[in-house]
């Protein structure tokens, strides 16, 4: 894969206290890539720096292996991106003039700047917009217009910060659809920060997680979800069992652990007396009425009550406490069949390979 | 009263009959303090555009010596100039003391805190996000400051009245720097001065009202063209 864009040795401090530290981070092109992590842990910072919006106080940047401000100039390399903010930061114009003002700054004659917002407005579904004042569009009207603005001008890379914050869910999922579209249809490089988890899944294919700073895990989006590196990534990626616990046996690739009280078997190699967190997700979770039922494979089995039920519309969740929380998602027909109630006994196990496990630093 | 009636009626025939000399002190006030309004928003926006964006040591110290300028007295300007110009001053050997170029020059040192100042406020206001969002779209700098000066468009008209209102009604500097030398530096207000000495009421009725229509002549083209903008902005 082509490398576009490469952080090396990132430092940036902002009154002596370090706000991002990168080593290495490479973006290769047509990648679509979401950066995560809590409030406070530099991924605005870093895109910023990505997008040579702010100068960091040590490292370099590279656009496709050239050095940016040795080898090319940053307003050169900035005319080749874009970048979309959570607000919407108009002028105080039409729309039209708003969607222009990327191409006006790139100095493009008149006739040909009117047909490529003409065209960009008609592929984002807001040309009866064109003459509106931009300020006074609803949030999703708004944020097309935002989304026109940047890719418009055709950029190499894509630089999304939160960008669909406050629009609902159901303007959300069409205007993801439709930018989503375009990005994948013109293999334009895309840097997405979210909070939100809707976000992060629905286009990229490769997360990288941020924790004070510093990239604590980067993959593909399934080896992110599946294997997280910390409790933020788990919950962020839907892991909603998160249990803490300390080994107590170590055996042939197995760990015994206490979790509560109740012993769970893990695979895994950690010492004896290790801190460790669990990760469960609630699809993995079962729930009988009948202990004697339990398939032979599976090796974690406990006792519980139900605690709250919830109608997720498609299936149930099903919250259980056996000395330990766990929450299990099972469909219509399988609630049916079990007729559960709140205050139920019930038997809710797992299997020992369905559980993720990282130690607790 | 009858003193007040009398002048008012013979100011306003003075207007009518607008006199030659009339004329020229009012051409000469208003090409004065137009090139001096000019010169200053020139100065004071791009300077405060500058501070505003940039970090330096004793930057509020610079702050609050401009805010004291924006209420700087005349006088103490025709002072300062005066020194300057002198025949043994710095800038004696340019021998302006008693010129137009003088009342402008003063004009210009009067209007320019005003303009930077309120300018000031403006562009540290303004977004630093919306600034981020117009380079991340390609906006060189100076696209990105002419975009800045278009969306504050109006606290910089109300820079620009202010500044326009503290030169064109001053009458001390120009006193000073200009010597009042009738058909030469000799401009509304110190003509005014002049004739109320001389106890010309009348005429220095008539210059008053030529100078309050002159002043509300250029307050109402920068009036327009602010609440043009913010009747778009609705």
């Amino acid at each position: 894969m082509n490398k576009i864009l490469e952080a090396r040795n990132i430092i940036h401090r902002v009154k002596n206290r370090e706000i991002v530290n990168i080593e290495n981070l490479q973006i290769n092109q047509g990648e679509i890539v979401s950066i995560i992590g809590e409030n406070g842990a530099g991924k605005t910072t870093l895109m910023l720096i990505l997008a040579s919006l702010v100068k960091p106080s040590m490292g370099v940047i590279y656009y496709r292996n050239m050095e940016i401000e040795r080898n090319i100039k940053d307003k050169d390399y900035r005319k080749k991106i874009a970048i979309l903010f959570q607000e919407n930061l108009f002028l105080e114009t039409t729309v039209f003039e708003n969607v222009a003002i990327g191409l006006k700054f790139r100095k493009l004659p008149r006739e040909v700047l009117e047909d490529k917002v003409e065209n960009t407005l008609k592929l984002l579904k807001i040309f009866e917009l064109r003459d509106r004042r931009a300020k006074n569009l609803s949030g999703g009207e708004a944020k097309r217009v935002c989304i026109a603005r940047a890719l418009i001008i055709e950029p190499e890379i894509l630089f999304l910060d939160e960008p669909f914050t406050n629009i609902d869910s159901a303007s959300k999922e069409e205007i993801l659809s439709d930018m989503g579209k375009i990005i994948k249809d013109n293999q334009i490089t895309t840097i997405m920060i979210t909070h939100d988890k809707y976000e992060a899944l629905r286009l990229p294919e490769r997360i990288i997680v941020m924790e004070n700073g510093k990239i604590i895990q980067d993959g593909p989006k399934d080896e992110v979800i599946h294997h997280p590196k910390n409790n933020f990534v788990a919950s962020f990626a839907g892991v909603e069992n998160i249990l803490e616990g300390s080994v107590l046996e170590k055996r042939d690739g197995e760990n015994i652990i206490e979790v509560q009280g109740r012993l769970v078997n893990v695979m895994g190699s950690f010492e004896e007396g290790s801190k460790i967190y669990l990760f469960i997700r609630p699809e993995n979770v079962f729930i009988t009425r009948d202990g004697n039922n339990i398939k032979t494979s599976v090796r974690n089995h406990f006792k519980g009550k139900v605690r709250d039920i919830t109608n997720m519309g498609h299936f149930y969740r099903i919250a259980i406490n056996c000395n330990f929380n766990l929450v299990s998602y099972i469909t219509k027909t399988s609630f049916n069949e079990l007729s559960l109630k709140i205050g139920d006994e019930v038997v809710a196990g797992f299997k020992a390979t369905s559980v993720h496990i990282i130690e607790k630093i | 009263m009858e003193l007040l009636i009398d002048s008012i009626t013979k100011a306003l025939e003075l207007i009518c009959n607008l006199d030659r000399e009339t004329y020229q002190i009012l051409w000469l006030s208003l090409k004065i303090s137009t090139i001096a309004i000019l010169a200053s928003s020139i100065v004071g926006i791009t300077t405060a555009l500058y501070i505003s964006s940039k970090e330096f040591r004793f930057k509020n110290t610079l702050i609050t010596f401009i805010n004291t300028g924006m209420a700087m007295p005349p006088v103490l300007v025709g002072l300062f100039i005066t020194i300057l110009l002198w025949r043994n001053g710095i800038l004696g050997k340019l021998d302006l003391l008693y010129t137009p170029a003088a009342i402008i020059i003063a004009q210009i040192i009067l209007a320019t805190p005003i303009i930077l100042g309120i300018s000031l406020s403006a562009f540290q206001g303004f977004s630093e996000k919306f600034k981020l969002q117009m380079l991340g779209l390609g906006a060189s700098r100076l696209q990105l400051y002419l975009i800045m000066i278009r969306e504050l468009k109006l606290p910089i008209l109300s820079a620009i009245m202010a500044g326009f209102g503290g030169i064109i009604s001053e009458v001390g500097a120009s006193m000073m720097v200009g010597g009042n030398i009738k058909g030469y530096t000799r401009v509304l207000t110190t003509a005014i001065v002049t004739e109320t000495g001389k106890g010309n009421f009348d005429f220095a009725l008539a210059y008053g009202i030529v100078l309050l229509l002159l002043s509300f002549s250029i307050n109402m083209i920068l009036t327009k063209i602010q609440q043009s903008s913010i009747s778009r902005h609705e």
